[in-house]
């Protein structure tokens, strides 16, 4: 396997905006929707948390 | 989930947006009972596709990532992030008012994909979840412990397989103490067989 430099430090600075995956309805949700609020905070998780 | 609720509803007024992103490759269903029982006032969206852990390059959860208003990412931790840690909402309380939330913390892997490899996994994880979707179950784990050979410190692969295999000890709640036991057993295999898999990879940490 390759050794490349540390993944998280390489994705700072990402452009977010076109980042799509669906809402609790099966709908398409954009974050570009979200950042029209403002700063958005993501939280990842999987099942209870 | 409770705990981001009520820092949610504290800073309501603010011009932020919590969102909660599921990492459940079965879809919103997954997800569900546990967002009903939190009943958060924020956004629940789910990554049914892997889009974000593609994009992000991250291999555990709970993660937390904080955009700013222009889409950009200014902080990011994999793994372990939560609300019980001051240390995690400081930086959050920070970023809200518009401070430099200082540097991520370091990914502490024993190794990273290349962009082939990377690619190689992907490739085989989306299989896998359309085999699953054909009720090929067994077709689809296959794909997904292929995956695991290539990405051993994948946590989300992992627990995939997982929940495949054992869907028991994931619904209708987590038993967190198999998880935790499943896993040591698991490396302790690895570690011991020289393999992350089956099929014979060698374990890059061993």
């Amino acid at each position: 396997m390759s050794q490349y430099p540390n993944t998280l430090q390489r994705k700072k600075g990402t452009d977010m905006h076109n980042v799509e995956l669906t809402d609790q309805a099966g709908q398409p949700w954009q974050l570009a929707g979200a950042l029209l609020r403002g700063a958005v905070v993501l939280v990842f998780y999987r099942g209870d948390w | 989930m409770p705990g981001w609720q009520h820092f949610y509803a504290q800073r309501r007024s603010d011009n932020f947006e919590l969102i909660s992103v599921a990492m459940e490759h079965t879809g919103g269903d997954a997800a569900r009972p546990f967002v009903e029982q939190a009943h958060p006032t924020f956004p629940t969206v789910v990554d049914e596709h892997g889009v974000t852990s593609t994009l992000l390059g991250f291999k555990a959860v709970p993660n937390g990532v904080l955009v700013d208003e222009d889409g950009v990412i200014r902080w990011a931790k994999y793994g372990g992030f939560s609300i019980d840690k001051p240390e995690d909402v400081e930086v959050v309380e920070r970023f809200l008012r518009g401070e430099d939330p200082g540097p991520s913390p370091v990914q502490d892997v024993p190794y990273t994909l290349g962009p082939l490899e990377r690619e190689l996994v992907d490739s085989k994880l989306r299989l896998g979840r359309l085999l699953d979707s054909l009720n090929r179950r067994e077709e689809a784990v296959t794909e997904w412990q292929a995956a695991l050979r290539l990405d051993p410190e994948n946590l989300v692969i992992r627990k995939q397989v997982w929940a495949a295999e054992h869907p028991e000890k994931f619904h209708p709640t987590i038993d967190w103490d198999w998880q935790r036991e499943q896993l040591k057993q698991e490396r302790e295999n690895e570690i011991a067989a020289g393999v992350c898999g089956p099929d014979g990879s060698p374990v890059p940490w061993a």
